[in-house]
C-alpha cells in the first residue's frame, strides 16, 4: 500500500513536472510574442535524449553524479506530503520533517558537482562555483522564512505546520516571512534573474556542460521532478496544503504561473549581483518578519 | 555524371522517398522522438550567420518544431556551419562534431558550404564542406532567409524519420579514412587527434 | 554543595582522545604523544581545581614539544603566547574561586555563595581561557598555523581532539561546578553570538584558501563555534547536541586529517593549485573523503546530520531565531569549502604529471574507522543519545527520549534514519539501474583531456585546474570582503609593536648615563613633594 503511495506520488510529480516544464516553455514564448513549443516538448525531449546511440562518460564518478542528484529529488518528493490530511499521499513524511527536507534539497547538486568535478572541465566547476556562491545568499531568506514558519507552528513537522495553517494561512500570518521566501523561491527554481548558474553565454553550460544522451537526459527528469518538489513545499509551508489533488494541482499551478512570468521579464543577475540583492532585500524582509513574529 | 549543388539535393531528397518503412513500432517511434526534438549547436562560422537570430526569436519562432539552441557539442544533435570556413574555423568545426553523440547531423547553411560560394576563389577558405565532414542537409542562398532554413530543418525531420543508414554519422564513422586524409591534406601536420581515438573507449 | 565527579564526561571525552590518539602513535615522538594522553587523561579525571590546572597545563607543553619539531619559531612563539594568556585566564579564575571557597577540591565548591561581581569575573576569565582554546575569531591566529605547520598526523590530533579540551573545560566549569552562580545571562547571550560569528567569518576564511590544512584548520573554527552558541543556552538538549556535535566532529575531523595526510604522504603536495585529478589513482580515499565533506556538511544520510539537526532544534526550543538563521548560514556556506575541499585534490584534470609515492597502509585505518562511525550513526542516530542523556541526567537536566535507535527524537519533531538511508538506496540502485538498461550506450573518453573546450584541443600543458581558486569571487562580494580583509593578525601585530615600544623604553631606563639618572631622581623627588603637600 505504501509501496504504491510512493509510486504515485513519483508518478504525479514526473507527469506535474514535465507538464509544468512544457508550460513554462510556452508561456514565456507568449512573453516574448512567439507561439512556442508542444507542451509535450520537454518530455519528448527526454526520451529522446535516453534513445541517442550513445552518450560519454568520464568514468565512475561522472557516472554516478546524475544518479545521486535524481536519488536526491526522489528523495525530495517522498518526504513532502502532497496533501494536509488523510492517510494517502503522505509518502514518507512522518519519517522526516521539515529540516530533514531542507538539507535533502542540497544532497542532489552537491552529489551531481562531484560528478561535474570528474569530468575535468573548467567550465562545469565554474558553474558549479556560482551555483555554491549563489547559495550561500540564496538559502539564507528561505531559511529565515522556515525558521519563522516552525516556531510559530511549535514543530517541524509538516503535518503540525500545515495544521497551523487551518485557520489562516501563513502568507497572510507572516507576509514578509513569505515574500522574503518567494523571492529565495525563485532562485531555486533556476529561473530569471537567478539563472547565472549555467548561463551558456558565459560558461558554456555551467554544470550541465559535459553531460550527454542518457545523462542529460536523467537530469532533465528529476529536474522537473525536483521544481515540483519545490513547489510543494512552497504550497505546505505558506499555503496550508491542500485538501485534495484538485486543490493541491490549482495552487501549485498559480504559484508556478506567478514565477515564471517574473522570471521571464527579468535580466539575468551576475553572481555577485545576486549574492548581494539576496543578503540586502529578502533577508532583510526575512529578519523583520522574524522580529515581529 | 551531373554535378553541383541542384542534383545532388534531388539525391538526397529521391533516396528518403526510396526508403520506405521497413522500420518496427519501437523504431519509428524513437525515430519520431529524434526528429522532434532537435538541439542544435549553431556555430556561426561565416556571415550566413547572421540569418540564425530571427530563426530562433520571436520572429520565425523555430521552438515550434521542437528546435532548441544548446551552448555545448556533447548536448547538440544537429551541427549548422553557417557560411565559409577558413582551416582554422574548420578544426574547431570537426572538433566539436566529433564530440557530439550520435545520432548527429549537419547542415550546411549557405553557398560557401556546397561550393565556396563567393569565397569560390579565396586562398584561405575550404570550397566543399562535404569533403571534411559529412554534411545531411544543404540549404543554399547568400544568404538564405530564415524560412529556408526552417524549410531545411522540415527536409531533415523527414530525413531523420526515414533514418536512412546513409546518415552522415554513419557515413563518417565507416568512410572515415576518407574524411581524415581530407582533413590531413588541409591541415598538414597539425591535425586534430583522431576520431577512433577518442571513442575507442569501453561501455560502462 | 556539588558532590559529583562527573565520570561518564569525562570517559566520553578521554574515550575520544583514545580513539584519535592510539591509532596515530609513531616511534617519533612517541613520548611526548603518551605525556599527552596522559596530560588528557588528569585534565577529563581531575576532581580538584588543581589538578585541572596540572593536565591543562601538560597538555599545553606536551603538545608545544610535538609541534616544535616542524613549525616554525613564529609559530611556536604564537602557539605558546596564547596558551599561556588563556592559562593564566584559568589560573585568575581558579585562584578567584579559591578565595571565595578556601578550598580547589570540586566537592568544596558552591557557586551560590559568590557574590556576583566575583562570579562574573570568574566567568569572564574562563570565557577567555576556553575562547583562546577554541579560536573564537580574534584569537585564532595560533590555531591556523599550528594546524598547518604541525607534522600531517598530528594536525589530525590537534584538531580532532586538542580542540575540544576547550569545549570540557566550559562543561566542567559552567554545567557542573559554578552551576548554581549568577553569572549575569547577558555574558552567555554575548558568548553565543561571539561562537556563531566565529564559525560565519572562519567559514568565508576557510573557502578562500589555497592551503588543504589551512581550509580545515578554519573548518575547525567554524565547528567549534557552533558547539560554543549551542553550549551558551545552557540547557539540557542543548548540552546533548553539544556534545553529539563534539563527537560526530571529532570524527570527520580525524578522517579530514588523515585522508589529507594520505595525500600529503602520496603527492608530497600540501596546495589546491598543485593537486588535482587524483579520484582514478586513490579512489578509495576519494570515497572516505566524500564520506568525510558530507558529513561536515551536515547532510542527511551521514552522521553529520544528527548533530546538526539536534543543534538546530534545541535552538528552535529557545525560540532563537535570529541565532539559527546565522548558525544555518554559516552551515549553508560550508559547502563551498566542503567542494572546494574535495575538488582541489580528487576532482578537475591532473596538472603536470608528477611522480606519486604511496600512502601508508596505517592512515587507512582512522579512516575507515570514522567512516564506519559516521555511516553506523546515519542509520542509528540514536545510538549515543542513551550515554548522553545519562550524562544530562548526571549534570542535572532531563532525561531524553532514545526509545528507537532509529529515530533521533527533539522536541521540533524527530526523523527516522534508517528510512532515509532506505529510501535513498532504493532510488538510487532503480536509477542506476534505469541509467544502464537506457537504450543509450555510455562511451568512456579515452583521453582525459577530451572535454569540450570550445572545439579546442586543451594539450597536457594547459591548465584546466584552475577551479581551485573558487571563492574568489567572495572578495567582489561587499559583505563578505571585509572580514576577509581585516586580519586579526594586524591587531596583535600592533599590540606587539606597542609593547616592545614599551619595553624598549624600560630598558633604556637601565642603560642610562649616570647624570641622567640624578636628574630623574631629583624630578622623582620634586614631584613626590609636591604631591606630598
Ligand atoms: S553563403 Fe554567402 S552569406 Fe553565407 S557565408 Fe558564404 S558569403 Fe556569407
Amino acid at each position: 500500500m505504501l509501496l504504491l503511495d510512493l509510486l504515485l506520488m513519483l508518478l504525479i510529480a514526473y507527469g506535474f513536472g514535465f507538464l509544468y516544464y512544457g508550460l513554462y516553455r510556452n508561456l514565456s514564448a507568449r512573453v516574448h510574442g512567439r507561439f512556442g513549443p508542444s507542451l509535450a516538448q520537454s518530455f519528448s525531449d527526454s526520451i529522446k535524449l535516453f534513445v541517442k546511440e550513445e552518450s560519454t562518460t568520464f568514468g565512475w564518478m561522472f557516472y554516478l553524479g546524475p544518479v545521486i542528484m535524481a536519488s536526491g529529488a526522489v528523495l525530495n518528493v517522498l518526504f513532502i506530503p502532497f496533501l494536509n490530511q488523510g492517510e494517502s499521499l503522505q509518502g514518507l513524511s512522518s519519517y522526516g520533517n521539515l529540516i530533514v527536507v531542507l538539507y535533502l534539497m542540497v544532497l542532489g547538486p552537491l552529489g551531481n558537482a562531484l560528478g561535474v568535478g570528474s569530468s575535468g572541465n573548467p567550465f562545469g566547476v565554474m558553474g558549479v562555483t556560482r551555483g555554491l556562491t549563489r547559495l550561500l545568499a540564496l538559502e539564507l531568506p528561505f531559511y529565515l522564512a522556515a525558521i519563522g514558519v516552525m516556531i510559530d507552528a511549535g514543530s517541524a513537522d509538516f503535518g503540525i505546520i500545515m495544521q497551523a495553517q487551518s485557520t489562516q494561512s501563513n502568507m497572510f500570518a507572516h507576509p514578509l516571512l513569505f515574500a522574503a521566501a518567494f523571492i529565495s523561491f525563485l532562485g531555486f527554481m533556476g529561473k530569471s534573474p537567478f539563472d547565472v548558474v549555467g548561463a551558456p553565454q558565459e560558461v558554456y553550460s555551467g554544470p550541465a556542460t559535459e553531460f550527454s544522451g542518457k545523462f542529460l537526459a536523467l537530469l532533465m527528469s528529476q529536474s522537473a521532478m525536483f521544481s515540483f518538489a519545490k513547489l510543494l513545499l512552497m504550497v505546505n509551508l505558506f499555503w496550508g496544503g491542500a485538501d485534495h489533488l484538485g486543490e493541491l494541482v490549482a495552487k501549485t499551478f498559480v504559484l508556478f504561473v506567478a514565477a515564471t512570468f517574473i522570471g521571464s521579464v527579468y535580466a539575468r543577475f551576475s553572481t555577485v549581483q545576486s549574492v548581494e540583492f539576496l543578503i540586502r532585500i529578502p533577508t532583510l524582509l526575512g529578519i523583520v518578519g522574524l522580529a515581529l513574529l | 555524371m551531373d554535378e553541383g549543388f541542384i542534383p545532388y539535393q534531388q539525391s538526397l531528397e529521391d533516396e528518403e522517398q526510396s526508403i520506405k518503412s521497413t522500420q518496427s513500432v519501437i523504431e519509428q517511434a524513437i525515430a519520431w522522438f529524434r526528429a522532434h526534438s532537435m538541439f542544435v549547436l549553431a556555430y556561426g562560422t561565416g556571415c550566413g550567420a547572421i540569418e540564425m537570430p530571427p530563426t530562433f526569436t520571436s520572429r520565425y519562432d523555430i521552438e515550434r518544431l521542437g528546435v532548441v539552441g544548446v551552448a555545448t557539442p556533447r548536448q547538440a544533435d544537429i551541427l549548422i556551419v553557417s557560411g565559409y570556413c577558413s582551416p582554422k574555423t574548420l578544426k574547431r568545426v570537426i572538433r566539436s562534431y566529433e564530440q557530439m553523440s550520435e545520432p548527429k547531423y549537419i547542415i550546411g547553411l549557405g553557398s560557401c558550404t556546397i561550393n565556396g560560394g563567393m569565397y569560390w576563389d579565396s586562398y584561405n577558405t575550404i570550397k566543399k564542406l562535404d569533403d571534411f565532414l559529412p554534411v545531411d542537409m544543404y540549404v543554399n542562398g547568400c544568404m538564405p532567409r530564415p524560412e529556408a532554413l526552417i524549410e531545411g530543418f522540415v527536409k531533415l525531420q523527414e530525413k531523420i524519420r526515414a533514418n536512412s543508414s546513409e546518415a552522415g554519422y554513419i557515413q563518417y564513422r565507416t568512410r572515415y579514412a576518407h574524411y581524415r586524409a581530407n582533413q590531413e591534406r588541409l591541415f598538414g601536420t597539425q591535425v586534430q587527434p583522431r576520431y577512433e581515438e577518442n571513442f575507442a573507449g569501453m561501455n560502462l | 554543595m556539588f558532590h559529583f565527579e562527573a565520570t561518564l564526561l569525562a570517559h566520553l571525552f578521554f574515550g575520544l582522545s583514545l580513539l584519535v590518539i592510539l591509532p596515530l602513535l609513531r616511534r617519533r615522538d612517541l613520548v611526548l604523544h603518551l605525556l599527552l594522553l596522559l596530560s588528557l587523561g588528569i585534565l577529563f579525571y581531575a576532581s580538584s581545581l588543581a589538578t585541572l590546572f596540572i593536565g591543562w597545563e601538560m597538555m599545553g607543553w606536551s603538545s608545544y614539544f610535538i609541534l616544535a619539531s616542524s613549525a616554525r619559531v613564529a609559530t611556536l612563539q604564537r602557539y605558546i603566547l596564547f596558551n599561556l594568556g588563556g592559562a593564566f585566564a584559568l589560573l585568575g579564575a581558579i585562584a578567584l574561586l579559591y578565595g571565595f571557597m578556601g578550598s580547589l577540591e570540586y566537592r568544596d565548591i558552591d557557586a551560590s555563595l559568590l557574590p556576583p561581581w566575583a562570579m562574573n569575573a570568574i566567568a569572564l576569565l574562563l570565557f577567555v581561557a576556553v575562547f583562546v582554546k577554541s579560536g573564537i575569531i580574534g584569537l585564532h591566529d595560533w590555531v591556523v598555523d599550528s594546524y598547518s605547520e604541525a607534522t600531517p598526523l598530528f594536525s589530525a590530533i590537534l584538531s580532532a581532539i586538542l580542540s575540544k579540551a576547550g569545549i570540557y573545560l566550559f562543561i566542567v566549569m559552567f554545567m557542573v561546578l559554578l552551576k548554581e552562580g549568577a553569572t549575569e545571562p547577558l555574558l552567555f547571550e554575548i558568548m553565543a553570538w561571539l561562537g556563531v560569528i566565529t564559525s560565519i567569518v572562519a567559514t568565508f576564511k576557510a573557502i578562500s584558501q589555497d592551503e588543504m590544512r589551512r581550509l580545515l584548520a578554519y573548518s575547525s573554527i567554524a565547528q567549534i563555534g557552533y558547539i560554543i552558541t549551542i553550549l551558551a543556552l545552557m540547557q539540557g538538549f542543548a548540552l546533548e547536541a553539544a556534545l553529539y556535535h563534539t563527537l560526530i566532529h571529532t570524527l570527520i575531523k580525524l578522517l579530514l586529517f588523515m585522508n589529507i595526510a594520505s595525500i600529503i604522504a602520496i603527492t608530497q603536495k600540501e596546495r589546491f593549485s598543485e593537486l588535482g585529478g587524483m579520484i582514478y589513482h586513490a579512489p578509495v580515499l576519494f570515497l572516505l573523503l566524500v564520506i568525510g565533506i558530507i558529513a561536515l556538511a551536515g547532510m542527511p544520510l551521514l552522521g553529520g546530520f544528527n548533530s546538526k539537526f539536534l543543534i538546530y532544534t534545541a535552538l528552535l526550543e529557545e525560540k532563537r531565531a535570529l541565532l539559527l538563521g546565522a548558525v544555518m548560514f554559516s552551515s549553508a556556506s560550508a559547502f563551498l569549502y566542503c567542494y572546494k575541499l574535495v575538488y582541489g585534490i580528487y576532482l578537475g584534470q591532473r596538472p603536470q604529471e608528477a611522480s606519486l609515492h604511496v600512502s601508508p597502509k596505517s592512515y587507512y585505518l582512522p579512516q575507515l574507522l570514522s567512516a564506519a562511525l559516521l555511516v553506523l550513526l546515519a542509520l542509528l542516530p540514536s545510538l549515543p543519545v542513551g550515554y548522553l542523556s545519562v550524562i544530562g541526567v548526571e549534570l542535572g537536566f532531563a532525561p531524553l527520549d532514545d526509545s528507537n535507535l532509529f529515530i533521533l527524537q527533539s522536541a521540533f519533531g524527530s526523523f527516522h534514519g534508517g528510512a532515509l538511508m532506505g529510501a535513498f538506496g532504493v532510488a538510487f540502485v532503480a536509477l542506476l539501474g534505469l541509467l544502464q538498461l537506457a537504450h543509450s550506450k555510455a562511451k568512456k573518453v579515452k583521453d582525459p583531456l577530451d572535454i569540450s573546450y570550445c572545439g579546442e584541443v586543451p594539450r597536457s600543458e594547459t591548465n584546466l585546474h584552475f577551479g581551485y581558486g573558487m571563492g574568489y569571487e567572495l572578495h567582489r562580494i561587499s559583505f563578505i570582503a571585509p572580514l576577509l580583509r581585516h586580519h586579526s593578525r594586524v591587531l596583535w601585530d600592533r599590540l606587539s609593536l606597542i609593547a616592545s615600544d614599551f619595553s624598549a623604553l624600560l630598558s633604556s631606563l637601565y642603560s642610562l648615563s649616570a647624570q641622567h639618572v640624578t636628574l630623574l631622581a631629583l624630578l622623582l623627588f620634586t614631584l613626590l613633594l609636591l604631591g606630598g603637600q
